[in-house]
């Protein structure tokens, strides 16, 4: 440890500090010049000067570069300053914003279809991935990462076996932090194919999706499974079904260190089961209707 | 209501001088290589002042901490994606920045996971406070640090043979 302790003392020590004087100066000619103050002289009806354009700052900027690129920067900055300017409490991101709606609406349009490979792009690498799902079939919470584009694709192979059905309302822009916007997309689900055996879908769920920088921080997928019918229309019938119709596979589900060492081990196998469990499942409950 | 204005008050003035040297810290380990840490400092206090008033935090230096790291996490994205763009169309013209190479192990963790290895290792933080500067649960803060210690001493083991 002490090597990583030294790597990263080095580390933070790096370049030549500019000192907090120098620093404040910076900030304040930035504050004067700042696109944001520009525009709101604008509409206030205050008319710009030359001699009142923007100090610049002492130091260089290694920025630096052609005329029409900081043309074009300011003119980026004073987009995103009117934007800022007509929307209140918008304002606490550290990163020019896409439009986060159109991006997790996006993102969950091919997850929720289980075009894996599509959702993972919207994901950042770092990204802090949750998910849970009934019948042990699998829950995750951690970095996209760890979780990668394969886990993801079992999730999605999972849930077709168990039958589910994700429905997704529109997404709305619930708020924004230094963490990034904050997006609620409510949904509601079919699972162990109620759709197939007319009942549901069952609504109380909302996707909680963290978007910065125009990427998917944070993404939350937590079904309500609890405090409505899912349970008793879906679970109970299923495990009731089950336990007398397939005793031997209940031996396995019944057993949550069994299923779990199951899935870990032999995921399509334990896929495999699922489905034809379900299958048998669903033509016992449509018996007669 | 988004406050605008041109000057910086005395009191924040203070704050400011008391806490640039742990603000300019945690820039110089989060962000990346070619990245002057000073510049990070001034985007993370442009970005809280044209908010409002540093007085109001309740904690400043977390606050600004957080938003560095954030900055960071957010320009090492910018940066990779203009990597692999570039790489495609410019390979062998596009010289990027070098740095000693036992630093390398480091440098390729995530911004976030240098952060708390730092704070928690270099200057002791206790994890519930490292947490609450990196704006993450203590146990993520926990899962992090697992995970970057592991993550770097694999790559310090490879590099060095």
């Amino acid at each position: 440890m002490a090597d990583f302790e030294t790597k990263l003392r080095w580390l933070s020590e790096r370049g030549d500090p500019v000192g907090a004087e120098e620093l404040i100066e910076r900030i304040e000619a930035h504050l004067a010049g700042d696109p944001l103050v520009v525009v709101a002289r604008r509409r206030e009806g205050t008319t710009m000067t030359k001699t009142q354009q923007p100090p610049t700052t002492k130091r260089p900027s290694r920025y630096e570069g052609p005329v029409w690129a900081a043309a074009a920067f300011v003119a980026v900055l004073a987009v995103a300053g009117v934007y800022l300017a007509l929307t209140d409490d918008v304002s606490d991101i550290a990163g020019a914003p896409d439009d986060p709606v159109a991006t997790a609406t996006a993102f969950l349009e091919a997850y929720t279809t289980g075009d894996v490979y599509k959702a993972a792009t919207f994901l950042a690498a770092d990204a802090h991935f949750e998910y849970s799902r009934p019948a042990d079939t699998g829950s995750f919470s951690g970095d996209f990462s760890d979780l990668g584009v394969e886990g993801l694709s079992l999730v999605a192979r999972f849930d077709e076996a168990v039958g589910m059905a994700w429905l997704p309302g529109p997404c709305e822009l619930q708020s924004s932090t230094s963490d990034g916007w904050n997006v609620v997309c409510p949904y509601d689900f079919h699972g162990f194919h109620s759709d197939e055996r007319g009942l549901g879908p069952y609504s109380g769920s909302a996707y909680r999706i963290t978007i910065l920088d125009g990427e998917i921080t944070s993404f939350i997928d937590s079904p309500l499974l609890d405090g409505n019918a899912w349970p008793v229309e879906n679970w109970d019938a299923f495990n009731t079904w089950g336990r007398e119709t397939h005793p031997q596979d209940w031996e396995t589900l019944d057993n949550e260190d069994a299923i779990a060492s199951l899935i870990a081990s032999s995921p399509d196998q334990a896929i495999e089961m699922y489905e034809r469990l379900m299958r048998d499942f669903v033509a016992f409950e449509n018996q007669g209707s | 209501m988004l406050k605008l204005r041109s000057s910086i008050e005395e009191s924040e003035r203070e704050l400011i001088t008391s806490l640039y040297p742990a603000l300019r810290r945690i820039a110089a380990v989060a962000g990346s290589f070619d990245v002057e840490p000073d510049d990070l400092v001034q985007e993370a206090l442009l970005h809280t002042l044209r908010k409002g008033s540093l007085s109001d935090l309740d904690n400043p230096l977390a606050f600004l901490r957080k938003t560095i790291v954030n900055l960071a996490s957010n320009q090492r994205r910018s940066l990779g994606r203009r990597r692999n763009a570039l790489g495609r169309l410019l390979l062998e013209e596009t010289k990027w920045p070098t740095y000693p190479t036992d630093i390398e192990a480091i440098l390729d963790l995530p911004p976030r996971q240098r952060a708390i290895l730092y704070l928690v290792e270099v200057e002791d933080v206790p994890y519930v406070e490292a947490a609450e500067q990196l704006g993450i649960t203590t146990a993520a803060a926990r899962m992090l640090a697992n995970r970057a210690r592991k993550r770097a001493r694999v790559a310090l083991e490879v590099a060095g043979g």
